[in-house]
């Protein structure tokens, strides 16, 4: 009877289950992530299987830091790789390790010195230890200097002016511009033109993408910044993942499709939206 | 062991995260909020990490005499002096909060300012119309900037046919550049996703120090 009354009595609501209470898109996302996941675990056991994996678009910017590094090597002066904003669980983080670990690896090689200016101290960790790394893959851990990883808090016109000073004092032959910028984009692709440096730029900020356009050489726009390592390395399990992203990308486009057709066929229904909602 | 336990780390971590904000309530109470506040102590800690790394370039510079050598010396005796004084009278007291008000904001806004010189700069190099496209990304740009200002507004008046300038500014901005945005923001998503996802399956090993 106790139990009865119990399960009459009216309960306060705590919503302890996302999936179960009013949380816009849990449940779709879920769904999304569900499915996103099992198409790249799909290429990627694919690939590690030995079937042949498509051949990625050529991306000129990620080609030209061979070209950036070869000149900074003639030269004699250095190659600059900075990004501000990211720490270490930043995806842009994740992607920058990809790009450093090629450049700092074939700096090494070269006996080019290479400087790495980080906005985010436990960033600056991480990164010592895969540029580390890359000279020792190298063959020449001794190369590796301790002015290599330079520390400049994040702040972003305090980081923007001290890594405006070191590229006027230094020099640098290359500087590589990769991650989340702000309005310090415009300052730091502008002094790098003036000093006259090769520079690639990557970000996914669409606001900054103008001005990395107009000031450097090579600019890497959107998910191509994220294609780093799979392009660089060549290796077939990364490249699934990036062909298992434009089947994402060809689902989006069908999703899209859909929702022009339903809005034409029932304006009101809002099918599509309240679908994604879910 | 030294590859292994840090990817079933990672793997289940994020796991646990994923599923807490997919079904559970995600407040900063809930599982990723103690996760989060586990990440605030690690980075409070590496902060001395930082300060390390600042003494150890600088300090090499002084030692070496490098040129500028002095502005090294200067920035570490600011640092730990700023330091020392802020951990001595909390951050809530009047001249700690000042110093920090009266250099830092007016420095951040003569630094901003100069932003406009270099966009006058570049805006040069990119309306150099030498091809189709760039051409085509001038005149949008021009006609842009000029409906922003009185002098557009003169032109083509904004009650007259189609809004005027103002009118087929807002058209630009809504729709042919919001779609690009759009379109770039999805390949975003999903670079980001299996960006994500690469270290989640434990095949990007980069920060990990593997190559």
């Amino acid at each position: 009877m106790s139990l009865l009354l119990a399960a009459a009595a009216e309960t306060t609501k705590v919503p302890r289950w996302g999936i179960f209470v009013d949380v816009d898109g849990a449940v779709s996302g879920f769904i999304t992530a569900i499915i996103l996941m099992a198409i790249t675990w799909y290429f990627v056991t694919a690939a590690r299987a030995g079937r042949p994996m498509p051949q990625i678009r050529k991306l000129a910017g990620l080609d030209a830091i061979d070209e950036a590094i070869g000149r900074a090597t003639e030269m004699g002066r250095p190659v600059f790789l900075a990004n501000r904003t990211a720490g270490v669980g930043s995806v842009h983080s994740f992607a920058l390790w990809g790009y450093m670990g090629y450049i700092a690896k074939l700096c090494a090689q070269y006996d080019t010195p290479f400087v790495n200016i980080a906005g985010d101290y436990l960033a600056a960790a991480v990164n010592e230890e895969v540029i580390k790394q890359s000279y020792l893959e190298a063959g020449r851990p001794e190369a590796f200097r301790p002015d290599t990883v330079r520390y400049v808090p994040g702040d972003q016109w305090a980081w923007t002016s001290a890594t405006s000073g070191m590229l006027k004092r230094e020099l640098p032959a290359a500087t590589m511009w990769i991650g989340y910028f702000y309005a310090e984009s415009m300052t730091l692709a502008e002094v790098g033109a003036q000093i006259g440096a090769i520079q690639i730029a990557a970000t996914t900020n669409t606001a900054q993408l103008p001005f990395f356009i107009a000031s450097c050489d090579y600019t890497l726009i959107g998910e191509e910044e994220y294609a780093a390592s799979a392009y660089l390395s060549k290796e077939p399990m990364l490249t699934g993942t990036l062909v298992a992203e434009d089947v994402g990308k060809i689902i989006v486009a069908a999703i899209v499709v859909l929702g022009v057709i339903a809005e034409l066929v029932s304006p009101e229904a809002n099918f599509v939206s309240k679908m994604l909602q879910f | 062991m030294k590859r292994t336990v840090p990817v079933i780390i990672t793997t289940v971590t994020a796991t646990i995260v994923f599923l807490s904000i997919v079904l559970f309530k995600t407040d900063a109470a809930g599982w990723p909020g103690q996760f989060d506040r586990m990440r605030q102590f690690m980075a409070a800690v590496m902060m001395f990490m930082g300060m390390a790394n600042m003494t150890r370039v600088h300090g090499s510079a002084i030692r070496k005499r490098d040129r500028n050598w002095m502005f090294s010396v200067w920035l570490l005796v600011i640092m730990f002096a700023y330091a020392i004084f802020g951990m001595a009278v909390g951050n809530k007291n009047a001249t700690y909060r000042w110093i920090y008000d009266a250099f830092i904001p007016p420095i951040n806004s003569t630094m901003y300012a100069m932003v406009a010189f270099y966009l006058t700069s570049a805006s040069y190099k990119a309306f150099r119309a030498k091809t189709l496209d760039a051409a085509l990304m001038m005149a949008c740009a021009v006609w842009v900037m000029l409906s922003n200002v009185p002098v557009g507004d003169m032109l083509w008046s904004s009650e007259s046919w189609l809004g005027g300038m103002a009118g087929v500014r807002d058209w630009i901005v809504s729709v042919p550049n919001s779609a690009v945005s759009r379109g770039i923001a999805v390949g975003t998503f999903l670079g980001g996703f299996a960006t994500q996802l690469r270290v989640f399956l434990g095949i990007e090993r980069r920060h990990l120090g593997q190559g």
